[in-house]
C-alpha cells in the first residue's frame, strides 16, 4: 500500500491485535477437537479398555493422564447425552443451588429446561425454576415451627412454585402456574381437589412458547415476502410495512403504501380470525369521509386463505408472477 | 362590595370543605364551583336580566352553569368585538349540541355528577351584544385583579370566542400567552442547545401546524416609513426559512439561554405558545433529564369476568384478579386515550401528547391536568380571577399537574411517573390575605391532593384499557425508580427475559446481551447441538478473570524478579487471593448485574426487616438470621462510610449509604418472639452496585448475604420475614 502508515494505531498494536484474534480462534478450534475426538466412540473403547501400559508408557501417557482423559470423557459423555435428550425432548430438568443463604428447602431449586426451535435454530432456551416453597425450614432455625406445621404440610411438602423465570411477559406463565401448579391452600379445609401437575405445567408453558415464536417467526416471514417484491407494481397498491402490534404477536398492524392500515388478527396456532383495512387513514388523502373498512383491499390481500402462511405464500406467488411479468 | 362577596365566598367554602371533611379531587372542583355560584347570584341584582335568559326555575344545577358560562362568555364576546383576528367560534362538539339532549334536571343532583354540556340555548344567549353592560360589569366584577393583560387584545387574539365548560380535551392547538409564567418557567429549565433544537423542531414541517410562529404580515415591509416593528427588539421573521436558518444560526453561536428564551416568548411566539409546544418542551426536558420522573411500575391484571345474572352482587362485589387468566393485555394508544377522556372528570382538563421514546423501546403519554372546566384559554389564565377575591397570583396554570405514563413495548406493564406541580417545588406563594385564599381555596396541592390524582389515575387508567367483557385492574409491583432502563429491564416488554431472574440468577436469562460481543462467543446461546463441553460459568470467567490478573501480576513479579524488587511477601498473596475469591462470590452473587456502569440502578431501597430478634439462645451460629446478619452489614456499611469511599476507584460515586431506623415493636402474642421492626434505607446512584462493590471490597460477607440485598428480587419496597422478601414470590406471580 503507498498509503502513509496512520499515526495512531501502531502496526505493532495491530499485529498484537490479530495474534489475540487468532489465539481465541485457535482455541475454540481446539475445544471443538478436543470434544469431537473425545466422544468418537474409538476413543471412548479405547479408554476402557486401554492397551498394555507399557505400550501408553513408550507414548508418554502416564495413569494420571489416562486418569484426567477418563474423567473428560465421561464428562463429555454426559454432556452429549444432555444435549440429546435436550435436542429431542425439549423440556429438560436440572438442579440448581439457591446462593441465598435464607433460602427455602435449603436452596434447593428444580429448574426446567425448554427449548424452542424457531427460524432454523435453537433459541436461547427459556428457564423456569421452582422450589419447594413448603418444604420446611429455610435456614435450618425454625425446627420447632416446622413440627407443628408438619401436619398439612405432609401433603405440599413436594408442592412447588415458581421461584425464578426467564420466560417473557407476553407468555401468561401466572395464569398457567395458577392452573397447574396452584398455591397450597391457605386453609385446611379448603379444596382439597387441588393438584400439582409439573408435566401438564411444562407442557403448555412450552406449546405457548413455542406459539409465540412461530408467530414471531411468520410474521417475520410476511415482511420478508413483502419486502421482497421490490419491484413496483404499477397498479397495485403496495403493502409497506407489518409490525407485530401486541405482546403476544397475535395482531398485525399492515400499512400500505397510500397510507392505508389494517389490522390482521391471528388466533393462537396462526390461523386468521379477522382482518380490517381502512380506507383512507386520516393521513392526506383529503376525502373528508371518515374512515371506513376496505374489503376490497383485505379480498386482495387474504383470498380464501385460511392462515397467515398461507397470505406469505400468496405474496410469495404474486411478487414472483409480477417479477415474471416484469422481466417479460 | 367586593369585599362582602369575599366573605361570603369565604364561608361558604369552610362550610363546605368542613363537611367533606377530607377532600378528594372532584369534589375540590365542585367547591370552586359553588364559589362562583355565590359571586354571580350576589351580582344577579345588577345585571343578571341582561345577562341571563334562564328561567328562574332552571335549577341550581343550570343556574350554576349558566352563570359561569355567561360571565365568562361576556368576557369573550367584548374581546371579540375589539379583537378580529379570530372570528371563529370555537364550540366543541359536544358541547355544541343543541336543546334537550341534556335537559337540566329538576332535582339536586349529587355532586359529582356537575358540569355536563350546556344547553345551546344559553350559549346563544351569550352572544347577544349588549357588550357595554357586560363590561362594565365585568370590570367591576373581577375588578383589577387581573390587571391589564387579560384586556390586551394583542396578548388575547387567540382566545376562542366563547367558552363554555365541557368533557373535550384541552385541544394541542391552544396557545398559552406567553406572559405567563408557567411558560417561562417550562423554557427555562430547557438548556440552549436543547431549547434551539426545540425550536427547530417547532418549524419542522410536521409541528408546524401545531406551532407556527408568528411571522410578519406580508404586506408590511422594512422599507416602509414606518415600520411597526421597528422598535422591536426582536423582530419577527419575514418567512419561515429565514426563521429556521436564524435559529440554525444561533446553534453555531455562542450565547446566552436568555437570549432563546426571550426570542421565543416575545419575537416569534409573542402570540403564544402551543400546549402542544409546552408539551415537547417538557418532554425535552425529559430526555435531558432521564432521572427527572420517578416513575412506579405497575402490572395490568386482568379481573374475572362478572357474572351477568347478579347484577345486585355485581355492585357491591369487588372484582376479583384472575389468576388464572391466560389474557395478555393489550395497548392501543389511540383507543386507550379516547377511554381515558372518558374517565377525565369533567371539571379537569387535560392534555394529552404521545411521544415515543426516542431510545428507549416506550411511548410515553403526557397528560398535563388544568383545573378548569373550559378547554379554551379561558381554563388557562383566569382560574383565581374567577374564584378569589384576593389579590391570589396563582393562575390556574400554577395548579396544573403534568402527570407522564409510559407503555413500554409490548408489555403487561405501564411505568406511572410522579404527578408533579408545574410550578416546582415553589410553595404557593403569596403572603398575607393572599396565602390564606390560596389555602381556603385549596389552591395548593397537598400530599392528599397529589395522591388522590394518583388515585384518580388508577382508576382511570385500568378503565380506559378494559374493553367490555374484559376487565384490568393495575396492581403495584413495588418497584420505583427514577431509572427507566431499570424498569424496562425488570418490567419490560416482549424481549426482557430478566424480569424475575434477577441477581445471579441473571446468568439464564442473559441473551447475549453483553457475551455476544466482546468475550467468546461459545456457550452464550447454549444451544443442544453446541457438542463442546461447557465450562461451568464461574470457572470461566475465573480462567479469564486470572489470566488478566496473573498477567498484570506475573509481569509485575516478573519485572519484580529481575529488578531488584523483592518477591511478594505470603500476607499479600494471601491478600491478593482472597480479593480474587471476593471478586468470585461477588460473581456467583450478582453475575453480570449490580455493575457500575451498566446504568441499571436503583436510587432508594427501603427494606423493612420483621425476623425474630437473634436470641442468645440460638446457638447455631449459621442460624443468624438476616436481621443480625444485615444489621452487620449495616454496622459494615457505616464503617465504610467512616473510611470514606474511593479505594475502588468509582467508589464514591455509587457508595451505598444505609440510613437504619430501628422501631421497637410490641411483643408479639405468647410464644412468638420479639420481632423489631428494623426499617433499612438504601440510597445512593446505583444502589445494588453499591452493595456489590462492598462485597468485593470484603465489607459485607458475600456468602453469607441475603439474597435481596443483591436486588434479584427486582422491588425497591419490600418485607423481609426469614430473611427473605415476603409477598414478593420473586417470580412476579
Amino acid at each position: 500500500m503507498s498509503s502513509p502508515i496512520p499515526s495512531t494505531p501502531s502496526p505493532l498494536d495491530a499485529e498484537i491485535e490479530s495474534l489475540k484474534a487468532k489465539i481465541t480462534t485457535l482455541k475454540s478450534h481446539l475445544r471443538i477437537q478436543t470434544s469431537t475426538i473425545l466422544s468418537s466412540p474409538s476413543v471412548s473403547s479405547l479408554l476402557s479398555n486401554p492397551p498394555s501400559s507399557s505400550q501408553l508408557k513408550q507414548k508418554g501417557i502416564t495413569p494420571t493422564i489416562l486418569k484426567s482423559l477418563r474423567h473428560y470423557a465421561s464428562l463429555q459423555k454426559a454432556h452429549n447425552q444432555q444435549s440429546l435428550y435436550r435436542t429431542c425432548a425439549t423440556i429438560t430438568t436440572f438442579r440448581v443451588q439457591d446462593p441465598d443463604p435464607n433460602a427455602v428447602d435449603g436452596g434447593a431449586v428444580l429448574g426446567l429446561r425448554i427449548e424452542v426451535f424457531a427460524r432454523g435454530r435453537f433459541m436461547r432456551p427459556y428457564y423456569v425454576l421452582m422450589n419447594r416453597a413448603c418444604a420446611g425450614p429455610g435456614g435450618r432455625k425454625e425446627k420447632k415451627k416446622k413440627k407443628k406445621k408438619n401436619k398439612n404440610q405432609g401433603k405440599y411438602a413436594t408442592w412447588l412454585r415458581v421461584h425464578r423465570h426467564t420466560i417473557p411477559p407476553c407468555v401468561p406463565l401466572s395464569g398457567l402456574a395458577a392452573r397447574h401448579l396452584p398455591a397450597p391452600p391457605s386453609r385446611e379445609e379448603e379444596d382439597e381437589g387441588r393438584e400439582q401437575d409439573l408435566a401438564k405445567f411444562a407442557r403448555r408453558l412450552r406449546r405457548e412458547l413455542v406459539r409465540y415464536h412461530h408467530r414471531l417467526a411468520t410474521i417475520t416471514d410476511l415482511r420478508r415476502a413483502i419486502l421482497a417484491e421490490d419491484e413496483p407494481r404499477t397498479n397495485a397498491n403496495k403493502i409497506q410495512d407489518v409490525t407485530p402490534a401486541d405482546a403476544e404477536a397475535k395482531q398485525i398492524t399492515i400499512e400500505w403504501e397510500d397510507g392505508q392500515t389494517g389490522r390482521l388478527v391471528m388466533g393462537d396456532d396462526g390461523e386468521i380470525l379477522k382482518v380490517v383495512a381502512l380506507t383512507g387513514s386520516g393521513g392526506g388523502q383529503g376525502n373528508g369521509s371518515a374512515s371506513g373498512r376496505d374489503r376490497e383491499v383485505v379480498r386482495e390481500l387474504v383470498g380464501q386463505a385460511k392462515r397467515v402462511e398461507d397470505v406469505v405464500r400468496r405474496l410469495a406467488v404474486t411478487g414472483s408472477k409480477a417479477a415474471e411479468a416484469a422481466a417479460a | 362590595m367586593a369585599k362582602m362577596l369575599g366573605c361570603c365566598a369565604h364561608q361558604h367554602w369552610r362550610f363546605i370543605s368542613n363537611g367533606n371533611g377530607q377532600t378528594i379531587l372532584p369534589s375540590l372542583f365542585f367547591l370552586l364551583y359553588e364559589i362562583t355560584t355565590v359571586v354571580d347570584v350576589a351580582h344577579r341584582p345588577a345585571d343578571s336580566a341582561a345577562l341571563l335568559t334562564v328561567d328562574p326555575e332552571t335549577t341550581p344545577y343550570g343556574a350554576r352553569g349558566a352563570n359561569t358560562v355567561t360571565s365568562s362568555g361576556s368576557v369573550v364576546d367584548l374581546r371579540r368585538g375589539l379583537d378580529k383576528h379570530h372570528p371563529d367560534i370555537h364550540i366543541p362538539s359536544r358541547s355544541a349540541k343543541p336543546g334537550p339532549a341534556n335537559p337540566p334536571r329538576s332535582s339536586g343532583l349529587p355532586s359529582i355528577e356537575r358540569s355536563r354540556p350546556l344547553n345551546f340555548r344559553v350559549i346563544q344567549t351569550t352572544k347577544t351584544r349588549d357588550t357595554h353592560t357586560n363590561q362594565t360589569n365585568n370590570t367591576t366584577a373581577r375588578g383589577g385583579r387581573r390587571g391589564h393583560q387579560s384586556h390586551d387584545p394583542q396578548l388575547d387574539n387567540n382566545m376562542a370566542p366563547i367558552s363554555i365548560p365541557t368533557t373535550a380535551r384541552l385541544p394541542s392547538s391552544l396557545r398559552v400567552d406567553p406572559s405567563n409564567p408557567a411558560v417561562f418557567k417550562i423554557l427555562n429549565r430547557l438548556s440552549r442547545a436543547s431549547l434551539l433544537t426545540l425550536s427547530l423542531d417547532w418549524l419542522d414541517e410536521r409541528n408546524l401546524a401545531l406551532a407556527a410562529p408568528y411571522l410578519r404580515p406580508p404586506s408590511s415591509s422594512e422599507y416602509d416609513a414606518e415600520d411597526e416593528y421597528a422598535d422591536d427588539f426582536n423582530p419577527p421573521a419575514r418567512s419561515l426559512d429565514a426563521l429556521q436558518e436564524l435559529y440554525t444560526s444561533l446553534q453555531s453561536r455562542k450565547g446566552s439561554k436568555r437570549e432563546v428564551i426571550d426570542r421565543i416568548i416575545e419575537g416569534d411566539w409573542r402570540h403564544g405558545l402551543t400546549l402542544y409546544q409546552l408539551a415537547m418542551a417538557d418532554i425535552q426536558y425529559l430526555y435531558d433529564h432521564p432521572t427527572s420522573q420517578k416513575w412506579a411500575a405497575y402490572r395490568i391484571m386482568p379481573l374475572k369476568p362478572l357474572s351477568t345474572n347478579d347484577e345486585e352482587e355485581e355492585q357491591q362485589q369487588q372484582p376479583e384478579i384472575d389468576k388464572e387468566s391466560l389474557v395478555i393485555p393489550r395497548f392501543h394508544p389511540s383507543t386507550f386515550l379516547k377511554n381515558l377522556q372518558a374517565q377525565v372528570p369533567p371539571d379537569v382538563k387535560a392534555h394529552y401528547n404521545f411521544d415515543r421514546h426516542r431510545t428507549l423501546p416506550l411511548s410515553i403519554l403526557r397528560i398535563f391536568i388544568l383545573d378548569s372546566p373550559y378547554n379554551t384559554s379561558l381554563g388557562l389564565q383566569s382560574g383565581s380571577s374567577k374564584t378569589g377575591h384576593r389579590k391570589a397570583a396563582t393562575t390556574t396554570f400554577d395548579t396544573s399537574r403534568t402527570v407522564y405514563i409510559a407503555f413500554p413495548d409490548a408489555s403487561p406493564y405501564i411505568y406511572i411517573s410522579k404527578p408533579q406541580l408545574l410550578s416546582g417545588s415553589a410553595p404557593p406563594t403569596g403572603s398575607g390575605p393572599g396565602s390564606s385564599t390560596a389555602k381556603a381555596t385549596g389552591i395548593n396541592t397537598t400530599a392528599g391532593e397529589a395522591k388522590s390524582l394518583q388515585h384518580l389515575l388508577l382508576v382511570g387508567i385500568p378503565a380506559a384499557l378494559s374493553r367490555p367483557r374484559q376487565r384490568f385492574c393495575l396492581q403495584p409491583t413495588s418497584l420505583a425508580t427514577r431509572n427507566l432502563n431499570e424498569l424496562l429491564d425488570r418490567r419490560g416488554g416482549a424481549n426482557t427475559r430478566q424480569g424475575a431472574a434477577g441477581g445471579g440468577w441473571s446468568i439464564y436469562a442473559d441473551e447475549m446481551r453483553d457475551k455476544g460481543k466482546d468475550r467468546r462467543k461459545r456457550g452464550n446461546r447454549e444451544t443442544p447441538l453446541d457438542t463442546v463441553l461447557p465450562s461451568p460459568p464461574l470457572s470461566e470467567e475465573e480462567e479469564e478473570e486470572g489470566d488478566k490478573e496473573e498477567h498484570g501480576v506475573g509481569k509485575g513479579k516478573e519485572e519484580g524478579n529481575k529488578r531488584v524488587e523483592p518477591p511478594l511477601s505470603p500476607g499479600t498473596k494471601k491478600e491478593q487471593r482472597e480479593r480474587k475469591r471476593r471478586k468470585l462470590v461477588a460473581n456467583a452473587r450478582f453475575a453480570d448485574t449490580g455493575l457500575v456502569g451498566d446504568g441499571k440502578g436503583v436510587e432508594r431501597v427501603d427494606i423493612v426487616l420483621e425476623d425474630e430478634f437473634p436470641s442468645p439462645s440460638s446457638t447455631q451460629p449459621s442460624s443468624s438470621t438476616s436481621s443480625s446478619s444485615s444489621s452487620r452489614d449495616r454496622d459494615r456499611d457505616r464503617d465504610r462510610e467512616r473510611e470514606t469511599p474511593g479505594d475502588r476507584g468509582s467508589g464514591s460515586s455509587s457508595s451505598t449509604s444505609a440510613t437504619a431506623a430501628a422501631a421497637a415493636a410490641g411483643k408479639q402474642e405468647g410464644e412468638e418472639q420479639w420481632r423489631p421492626t428494623v426499617k433499612l434505607t438504601f440510597h445512593g446512584s446505583h444502589v445494588f452496585a453499591g452493595i456489590r462493590q462492598l462485597v468485593e471490597a470484603g465489607i459485607i460477607d458475600g456468602e453469607r448475604m441475603p439474597g435481596w440485598l443483591t436486588g434479584e428480587e427486582g422491588v425497591t419496597v419490600g418485607k423481609v420475614r426469614e430473611g427473605r422478601i415476603r409477598g414478593h414470590k420473586g417470580s412476579g406471580l
